[in-house]
């Protein structure tokens, strides 16, 4: 266990630059998995908007507006404010729609929003929906028949959830898997992408390499200790995400939603370690290893939907993403009230592995014979004197 | 002067034949900044139309076609169930008037509304009442409040702190026990004031030209226009830099832990505060906003993107001169610190 | 005149003790090597010379004034070349001197003057535009001590500048040395190589956990030690009785065998070797080859130190 021992020394001693990158990724793991966090009903709860009405003077139009708004569960905030203030409120994520009357009745109120949003067709549809029906309900002297228009308002078509026999768990469970699972998938890539090829470089170092080969040590109990100590990191730092992502899901899913999600989880991370020893084979500059491990596990993530939902990531960015791992796992992460449904993308996963080892195995017996045809057109004597 | 001069000639040198340097100031930003406008832009954000099955029957069944905002699919029975399971659809207008959908968001928010409507519409044409759908009711004003300028005035606030690259290098020049070169060079006459002070005037002025490049290429390249007010966006984009070279001083003097770790930790601090502004989409900023508010107002690079947002995509000042005295004090005080940190000249160890 | 000195000074690492009250002094001219294994406080002493490294007790003075990190008159008539490659590796080899250079000198015309005279000096002409990064070794040493003479300076500290130099570069810097110092600068250069240190220095200290165990010329250094000259003998009819003759000869204190040589010890060393052979030819005693060993650095440091110096 000579070189396993090492392994772990090297770790220790490369701790300096991995401890603090460690801690900082871990708070990120917990904030990502806690900004999706959600419910725990089955029942249906319509989007409720945060939204501002601003009027520079109380009147019925306005106040009755209010009113309707939030008796559909919104939450009204009734000020003036100009437009760019209205604007930098919607920025600041504080109301998703702003109401803007103006002081004539001639200028049609402004709906303020995203517009290509669904909340911002949202918050249009139910104003225009208000002064249609309002208009519909004005009396002949002008007044508005206000009981009539709002008992015909308060109607709602009846909405019920679909909660198949199968399923094991809810919607707002899944959303908060999806959520924590994904920024775990995220800091473990990059915490190992970035460990792993660093410990290796150690061990690749010229001389170092060659002294290890020529040494009396047996070639496969040294790299099933190489590949021992890179699964000790993986796992360990595995277990410590998953632990901080149970934290966030704890409320919101069961035992047997808990267990999908760690299969689905175990074969992601058989992902990561194979694809930290490709990147471990393939490159020993340090700097390199810092750009791919930054490079390759945000933007894997990014076009993965690892930060967003998948839905909202373009087609075609989700054609290039299906050709990782990370894709799959965030795919069966969304499936996983019903374990049949995520069987096919935990199995791809394991094709995936499968793959990147016989990769790793490939490339390291490359890097072997490449450095043999060095060592013959070489002198001996720069390894003996070094 | 002269030697001020040479200072910052060095300094300037130094970034452009960096491999490493260059890569993390230009090659990173471009290729994260093209993945996120990839990634995030075009049709991700519009509301498209939502899918649904209709039952054959339903009271609404043609007028349901007719919205522009629906895609009914003509299914039916099982298949529609297996459609809304698969999430291929996200309702079900049963004939008994009841919607049957798989959870609560935006679009089956939707799709009760346009059902609710309807309902409401028979009504009112019960009661002997009209409605006048020819008529407009409201305005409609736009806000770009996408993902996409969330994610990348995030990302150009986290790059355009990175001159702290920059300030942790200087430090690494001149503190005797960081480095071997630091260590000739304090045996040499230079003053470590003009040492200093040229190597923070080049990473300004590195650091602005690499933010104000990643402004043109995203104008340019991607239409996504953060130069509407350029010579606000330029001081903002100066005082940035400026408090990024003082965090890469600052932590650069006052410990003696080595470059190699210096940098990832800079990496990872950034990319933690550039979260917390939105860059991994916005609900971690949303919570942070609603948990830890006074951590947002004070993260630097939450200060500076939503400075960039807002003077350049809705036009407004607000907090933009507070923003910037708060990032150009506090880099000066940062400045000060490691100056003091600096100070000391004789080390017990080198 | 005195061009530094340090006296009884103390300098601790916890609880290690790096320099243990050490004393030396080095005059106007001269080159001054000091020798000692790895670990034995040669850089400690260098550091603290140069300011850089705060110690316990004891005085350190340079040019006559006690060393002050912001002495900068001091630091402009120094020069100091690291153990450790010390410059831009980004930068070409004539941006790293004309750099270091202009630290010292700000007219444009002077400065170029030394760079190209540094140039000249260490033999980088054919490399000036090469980047630092891209050269070999061996001529990495070499602009490294550009870097540190380019001001020509009176007073230049060598930090073991040929540590993993090959042969050719390694004379080149030692002649180089010399020149500087014929043309004036007085010269402090340490080494763990007992050749550079005899073949270079007019005075040598002797250094060895952190103390100061002996310094003078080569010669002072060897008469510090018992001094004998040995000379090994492959006689062609080795017997007691040969032995004995030789043993009573002029200047032989002792006569031993070993494998059918003889071993006989001269003092003192380098006198009495042709008064060995005509005896030799005397007495009819007659030989096969003869060799002969004068006392060197090494007999010293181990006969001081107790250990041979590349323990």
């Amino acid at each position: 266990m000579t070189v396993l021992k090492t392994y772990m020394k090297l770790l220790v001693k490369n701790s300096y630059a991995v401890l603090p990158f460690f801690v900082i990724f871990m708070v990120l793991s917990v904030l990502i998995g806690q900004g999706v966090g959600g419910g725990s009903t089955q029942v249906f709860q319509a989007t409720r908007m945060d939204v501002v009405i601003s009027s520079s003077s109380e009147n019925a139009l306005v106040s009755d507006f209010a009113t309707w708004l939030e008796s559909q569960g919104h939450t009204v905030t009734h000020t003036m404010m100009t437009e760019k203030e209205a604007r930098e409120e919607i920025f600041l994520e504080r109301v998703q729609a702003a109401y803007l009357f103006s002081d004539t009745e001639t200028e049609l109120p402004v709906v303020l929003a995203d517009q290509k949003s669904g909340a911002g067709y949202y918050a249009g549809a139910m104003a225009e929906t208000f002064f249609r029906f309002r208009d519909a309900y004005r009396l002949e002297d002008g007044t508005i028949d206000r009981a009539s228009l709002f008992e015909v308002l308060s109607q709602e078509m009846k909405v019920e959830i679909d909660a198949p026999e199968d399923t094991d768990g809810t919607e707002s469970g899944v959303a908060t898997v999806v959520g924590s699972m994904s920024g775990a998938a995220y800091v473990l890539l990059a915490v190992s992408l970035s460990v792993l090829p660093l410990v290796n470089e150690a061990f690749t170092r010229p001389g170092v390499f060659e002294r290890s080969v020529t040494a009396p040590y047996k070639v496969n109990k040294r790299v099933f200790e190489l590949y021992l100590g890179s699964g000790i990191v993986v796992f360990v730092s595995a277990a410590a995400l998953f632990g901080l992502s149970f934290i966030t899901m704890y409320h919101y899913i069961t035992p047997s939603h808990l267990g999908r999600v760690a299969v689905n989880y175990l074969a992601y991370v058989l992902c990561v370690l194979a694809i930290g020893n490709i990147v471990s084979n393939l490159t020993r500059n340090r700097a390199a290893i810092s750009a791919i491990s930054t490079v390759f596990s945000l933007g894997l993530s990014f076009v993965s939907g690892a930060f967003v939902p998948q839905e909202l990531v373009s087609e075609s960015v989700l054609k290039v993403s299906k050709a990782f791992p990370m894709y799959y796992y965030i795919r069966a992460n969304r499936n996983s009230l019903v374990w049949e449904d995520m069987v096919p993308d935990i199995l791809t996963q394991l094709i995936f592995f499968a793959v990147y080892v016989g990769v790793a195995i490939v490339l390291q017996r490359f890097a072997g014979r490449a450095r043999k045809t060095i060592k013959t057109t070489t002198s001996l004597a720069s390894d003996i004197g070094a | 002067m002269r030697r001020f001069c040479s200072h910052m000639a060095l300094n300037a040198k130094m970034s452009f034949k960096d491999k490493s340097s260059l890569f993390w100031s230009f090659i990173y930003p471009i290729l994260l900044l093209t993945l996120m406008v990839i990634a995030f832009s075009g049709v991700q954000t519009e509301q498209k139309p939502i899918a649904v099955a209709v039952e054959p029957g339903h009271p609404f069944a043609d007028v349901f076609r007719q919205i522009k905002m629906l895609d009914v699919k003509d299914v039916n029975g099982d298949e529609a169930f297996t459609l809304l399971r698969d999430k291929d659809i996200d309702g079900i207008y049963r004939v008994d008037g009841v919607l049957l959908v798989r959870g609560s968001g935006v679009n089956e928010t939707i799709l009760r509304e346009i059902g609710s409507e309807l309902t409401k519409v028979s009504s009112v044409y019960a009661a002997g009442r009209s409605l006048d759908f020819t008529k407009r009711y409201v305005e409609r004003g736009d806000q770009k409040e996408g993902m996409l300028y969330v994610t990348l005035s995030a990302s150009l606030g986290m790059f355009a702190l990175y001159g702290y690259f920059s300030g942790v290098l200087i430090v690494h020049h001149m503190q005797a026990n960081l480095s071997p070169l630091a260590a000739r060079l304090s045996t040499t006459p230079i003053s470590r004031i003009s040492y200093v002070t040229a190597g923070l005037v080049s990473g300004v002025a590195m650091s602005s030209l690499q933010t104000i490049g990643l402004l043109f290429y995203l104008k340019w390249v991607w239409k996504v226009d953060y130069l509407a007010d350029p010579w606000r966006t330029l001081l903002l984009v100066l005082a940035a830099s400026f408090f990024g070279i003082a965090i890469g001083l600052f932590i650069g003097a006052s410990n003696k832990w080595p470059l190699k770790a210096k940098v990832p930790l800079g990496v990872a601090l950034m990319l933690l505060l550039s979260a917390a502004s939105g860059m991994m989409g916005p609900p971690m900023r949303l919570f942070i906003e609603n948990k830890l508010p006074w951590l947002n107002r004070y993260n630097p690079v939450n200060m500076i993107s939503r400075t960039i947002y807002r003077l350049n995509v809705i036009g407004s000042t607000t907090e933009f001169t507070e923003n910037i005295l708060i990032l150009f004090i506090a880099g000066v005080v940062l400045c000060v610190a490691s100056l003091l940190f600096m100070r000391k000249r004789q080390f017990k160890s080198l | 005149m005195k061009v530094c000195a340090m006296r009884e000074v103390v300098k601790r690492y916890k609880k290690v003790v790096a320099l243990d009250h050490f004393n030396f002094e080095i005059k106007e001219g001269e080159i001054v090597g000091l020798l000692g294994p790895n670990g034995s406080g040669k850089s400690t002493a260098i550091n603290c010379l140069l300011g850089l490294l705060a110690f316990d007790e004891g005085e350190v003075e340079v040019f006559g004034r006690r060393v002050s990190p912001d002495d900068m008159d001091m630091k402009r008539r120094i020069g100091f070349v690291p153990q450790d490659l010390s410059f831009f590796a980004e930068l070409s080899v004539i941006d790293n001197i004309r750099y270091f250079a202009g630290l010292y000198e700000q007219n444009n015309a002077k400065r170029d003057e030394m760079v190209r005279e540094a140039i000249a000096f260490v033999g980088l002409e054919k490399y000036g535009k090469f980047a630092a990064k891209k050269l070999s070794g061996g001529l990495k040493r070499r602009l490294n001590i550009a870097c540190g003479i380019a001001h020509r300076p009176e007073f230049v500290m060598f930090d073991e500048p040929t540590v993993a130099v090959d042969a050719q570069s390694r004379n080149f810097i030692l002649e180089g040395i010399k020149e500087m110092n014929r043309n004036g600068s007085t010269v402090l250069y340490t080494t763990h190589y007992l050749d550079e240190a005899q073949e270079l220095c007019d005075r040598i200290v002797i250094m060895d956990e952190g103390r100061n165990m002996a310094s003078g010329t080569l010669e002072e250094l060897i008469d510090l030690v018992d001094p004998t000259e040995a000379v090994h003998l492959v006689l062609s009819e080795p017997s007691e009785t040969v032995l004995k003759m030789i043993a009573d000869m002029p200047g032989v204190v002792d006569v031993a065998e070993d494998d059918g040589k003889a071993v006989i010890l001269l003092t003192p060393p380098g006198h009495h070797l042709s008064t060995l052979l005509e005896e030799l030819k005397k007495h009819e005693i007659y030989y096969s080859s003869l060799h002969s060993e004068l006392p060197s650095l090494n007999d010293v440091f181990l006969k001081l130190t107790g250990k041979a110096l590349r323990d």
